[in-house]
């Protein structure tokens, strides 16, 4: 492993993202948690900007710290919360909890291990490229995907619309 | 290390400065004008120094933090309001040759980037602990987030017509028309939604003195008080330099008046937009914020998204596509 | 709609919008108001207390310092029931400075109002406007009175001071060039889409409930009822004037602007008649005893002042102080419907609806 300079800055965005998500646990105010996670997000965007892959790190910034940490905030401060302290977890749920993300950790490991990395020198892929492979190579994933949002965005609304009632 | 690429910065965060102290000078007085009176004229000759006077009065007084604030997100909200300010200008071209970064998605990073001063906003008003704060911040990001849309769609129809991300590739594509005449639509939906980003009358709702006695920021005194008036007058800097990259042809001479260097015509063309600014803000009262939000999604939206229909119909028709197919 | 949670709000009494010291207790759900509690109180004077330690002239100035953007009404308010119950002759020069000063203050306090109301929706620019042309009114009053805000002009018998030579001349000046001046406000404010949106439709007030609020002033004419004391009942020389009373259609912010506005050309209008009949020379202190001794009994009048029916009830014992004296005061009325009008409003109209009522805290407080 060389020191270089994108070494660094990979060592201190990893940190940072770790940090953020590690203090969005801990933390006992619901709105530091949000502003963790964003920091969290922000971090990620650095690590996207460090593969080269300056769209999603744009994409990333604009779409989760810009705005679902604010939609989060929002619902916050739009809704009561109490700094209430949170009941003991009993050690069988904590020995379960672990168990199972653990397995998911496994799980991660395995497949990032199996699939084949772009080895180093290949050419950042432009916007332009990225367009025709959502477009034409995976339309059909992303329709589904649009669909599946809003799906979910109707449900959301008649959710509300129950509560009313 | 290039000496340039750590110098440049520096140096233009002190022409950022520089302009700061002038625009807001300037503001005064051109308000001042329009409703007859002189302006400030106390401080230096023609007033010049105002806005020193007033920096450093806000640099010497007490720093208060309210008692039942949560002080390290009161303490943070205005340097993470300030810096993507700052950070926006990264990508902004001035002429061919003054530019820090040759971003391939310029415009997406000014938008992305921008959007992140909204949770400084957030945290200021919510760390603040007081409802005036809290309300104004809320009014401040929703706006915000609402005329983002407008915004990012609005320059849609230019990204078609350059196919390109890059603020220097659409400089460039504007040598022979800008494109403030074919994506009309495009300017008019950018420039009202750049206003309401900027919280500038008649969208200056978070700062509604009248209602909200000052926004989000009532809390805040000295020099944090100045962090967030000096974003926002970034944001005025940046916004108005995007709007000449994107619309009136960046450093591009108008009718082949080369001779003029390019510095020149982009800082006329950046005057202008600023000008007008100010204008409208001595002309227009408030809208009313569900106006505000009707207004973003029921009319700048719909309107955006035709102009991308437009831009896209357009680039097939013979004889107009060379104003859409750059 | 999603559950909120209710917030209780305290708007003023610092709060730059309720024109001086109102203090307003909001509680909204979201942006919606739910309740409103005006509380008044903060500039009260105890006046009509001190009214009855003091002789009748001596009253005048505390009467300017009620409605202090129309302090000559106020003085009128005063002198007219005094001269009333003592059956007093005005000479005709003094009357007529009477009107003119009265309707160059209405003018005065309605663009103070067109500025302060514009200003409380967003924009800077015609407040400016609005001042620069009182100030040539405060100007006018300063020269014949020597006040700018509070003129102690009136006397019980006529006026304190003759209008100084050429002082006439510059009043009609004045008029000449306030009429066209009104254009270029109509031309910033009046089209103005966004002063349109906020005004239209926002705070209507129907004719029925105005009547039973007691309203009166632009406030009641907003919502259809020609109602105006000038015409109705008319004092002074106001039956000897050709002017109209502007009335609205709907009853909302938007009629109330226009009919203010148009209140200040009939004004113009008023002043002008005034001017072309003024007597070249006369008296401007009727016959008065030197002591003045009001027969014992009661008395209400009631005068047009900018703002509604400013009435004053005198109750006498024969002597030279009132026994009691009581201000209908029509910014204290006109308040009292702000909570009604702002239930279920956007905490967004909440500066526009009042801003629209007119109020002047000197004169709800008194």
């Amino acid at each position: 492993m060389i020191l270089n300079g994108e070494f660094i800055a990979f060592f201190i965005l990893s940190v940072m993202a770790i940090g953020g998500a590690v203090f969005m646990i801990n933390a006992t105010r619901v709105m530091h948690m949000a502003l963790s996670l964003a920091f969290t997000f922000f971090s990620i965007a650095g690590i996207y900007l460090l593969l080269n892959a300056m769209f999603i790190a744009v994409i990333q910034i604009l779409i989760y710290t810009g705005a679902i940490s604010i939609l989060m905030l929002f619902g916050i401060m739009l809704t009561k919360h109490r700094d209430e302290d949170r009941p003991a977890i009993s050690t069988r749920h904590l020995g379960i909890s672990f168990g199972v993300v653990f397995l998911f950790l496994g799980g991660i490991l395995f497949v990032i291990y199996q699939t084949p990395l772009m080895g180093e020198g290949t050419a950042p892929l432009t916007v332009q490229e990225l367009g025709t492979s959502v477009f034409k190579q995976y339309v059909i994933p992303f329709e589904l995907a649009s669909v599946l949002l809003l799906v979910a965005l109707v449900g959301a609304i008649i959710l509300a619309k129950k509560e009313e009632e | 290390m290039n000496p340039v690429l750590v110098m440049g910065p520096i140096l233009l965060l002190f022409v950022v400065l520089g302009f700061v102290t002038m625009a807001i000078l300037f503001e005064r007085k051109v308000i001042g004008w329009i409703q007859m009176r002189p302006g400030p004229n106390r401080v230096g000759p023609w007033g010049i120094l105002q806005t020193v006077a007033d920096v450093l009065k806000l640099l010497i007084k007490e720093d208060i933090i309210p008692s039942k604030a949560d002080k390290p997100l009161f303490k943070l909200a205005p340097a993470i309001a300030f810096i993507p300010a700052f950070a926006v200008l990264a990508v902004i071209p001035f002429t061919e040759s003054l530019q820090f970064s040759q971003f391939a998605v310029g415009i997406l990073y000014y938008l992305a980037v921008s959007s992140i001063t909204i949770i400084g906003i957030l945290m200021g008003g919510w760390a603040s602990n007081n409802k005036y704060a809290l309300l104004g911040a809320m009014r401040s990001a929703a706006q915000m987030i609402s005329y983002e849309i407008p915004l990012v769609m609005s320059v849609v129809g230019i990204i078609l017509s350059v196919g390109s991300l890059n603020l220097v590739e659409i400089v460039e594509a504007q040598k022979q028309v800008w494109f403030i005449f074919p994506q009309f639509l495009g300017f008019a939906v950018f420039f009202i939604a750049s206003l309401s980003e900027l919280n500038r009358t008649p969208f200056d709702l978070p700062e509604a003195e009248s209602e909200l006695v000052a926004g989000y920021h009532v809390e805040y005194t000295g020099f944090r008080f100045a962090f967030f008036m000096l974003s926002e007058y970034v944001y005025v800097f940046a916004m108005a330099s995007l709007t000449t990259v994107l619309f009136l042809g960046g450093w591009n001479a108008p009718f082949g008046l080369t001779m003029i260097p390019g510095i020149v015509w982009f800082v006329l063309k950046f005057l202008l937009i600023v000008f007008s600014l100010f204008w409208i803000r001595a002309t227009m009262p408030r809208v009313r914020v569900d106006q505000l939000m009707e207004f973003a999604w029921k009319v700048l939206l719909p309107v955006a998204l035709f102009n991308i229909l437009l831009t896209a119909v357009l680039q097939e028709v013979p004889y107009l596509d060379f104003l859409y197919r750059l | 709609m999603l559950r909120t949670e209710e917030m209780l709000l305290n708007v003023g009494p610092q709060h730059p919008s309720t024109h001086g010291v109102l203090r307003l207790v909001v509680k909204i759900d979201g942006e919606r108001i739910v309740e409103v509690e005006p509380v008044i109180g903060y500039l009260h004077r105890g006046t009509e207390k001190l009214a009855e330690d003091l002789n009748y002239t001596q009253i005048i100035p505390y009467t300017d310092r009620m409605d202090y953007l129309s302090a000559m009404t106020n003085n009128y308010a005063l002198v007219h029931a005094v001269e009333k119950m003592m059956g007093l002759e005005i000479p005709e020069r003094a009357d007529y400075l009477r009107v003119i000063v009265m309707e160059l203050n209405r003018i005065a306090s309605h663009l103070v109002w067109m500025g302060t109301y514009l200003l409380d929706i967003g924009a800077m620019s015609p407040f400016l406007y609005a001042f620069r042309d009182r100030e040539q009114i405060l100007s006018l009053f300063n020269e014949l009175c020597g006040a700018r805000l509070t003129y102690n002009y009136m006397r019980v018998g006529g006026v304190k001071w003759d209008a100084p030579p050429g002082w006439i001349e510059k009043a009609d000046a004045f008029v000449d060039y306030l009429l066209p001046q009104m254009d270029e406000y109509h031309g910033l404010i009046t089209g103005n889409e966004i002063f349109v949106r906020r005004t239209k439709g926002i705070g209507i007030v129907s004719q029925e409930l105005a009547i039973q609020y007691a309203l009166s002033g632009a406030n009641l004419r907003v919502s259809g009822s020609d109602w105006d004391l000038r015409k109705k009942e008319p004092y002074s020389l106001y039956d000897r004037f050709q002017f109209d009373v502007p009335v609205g259609k709907n009853g909302d912010l938007y009629d109330k602007y226009l009919c203010r506005m148009q209140e200040i050309v009939e004004s113009l209008k008023i002043v002008k008649q005034a001017i072309d009949q003024f007597p070249e020379k006369g008296t401007i202190m009727g016959k008065v005893p030197r002591v003045l001794r009001v027969p014992e009994g009661e008395i209400y009048t009631g005068i047009e002042s900018p703002r509604g029916e400013l009435g004053c009830h005198i109750v006498s014992k024969g002597k030279d102080k009132p026994w009691r004296l009581k201000f209908r005061r029509p910014s204290f009325y006109n308040l009292q419907i702000l909570p009604t009008l702002l239930v279920g409003e956007s905490i967004s109209n909440l500066v526009a609806i009042l801003g629209g009522i007119d109020i002047v805290l000197g004169e709800v407080d008194c």
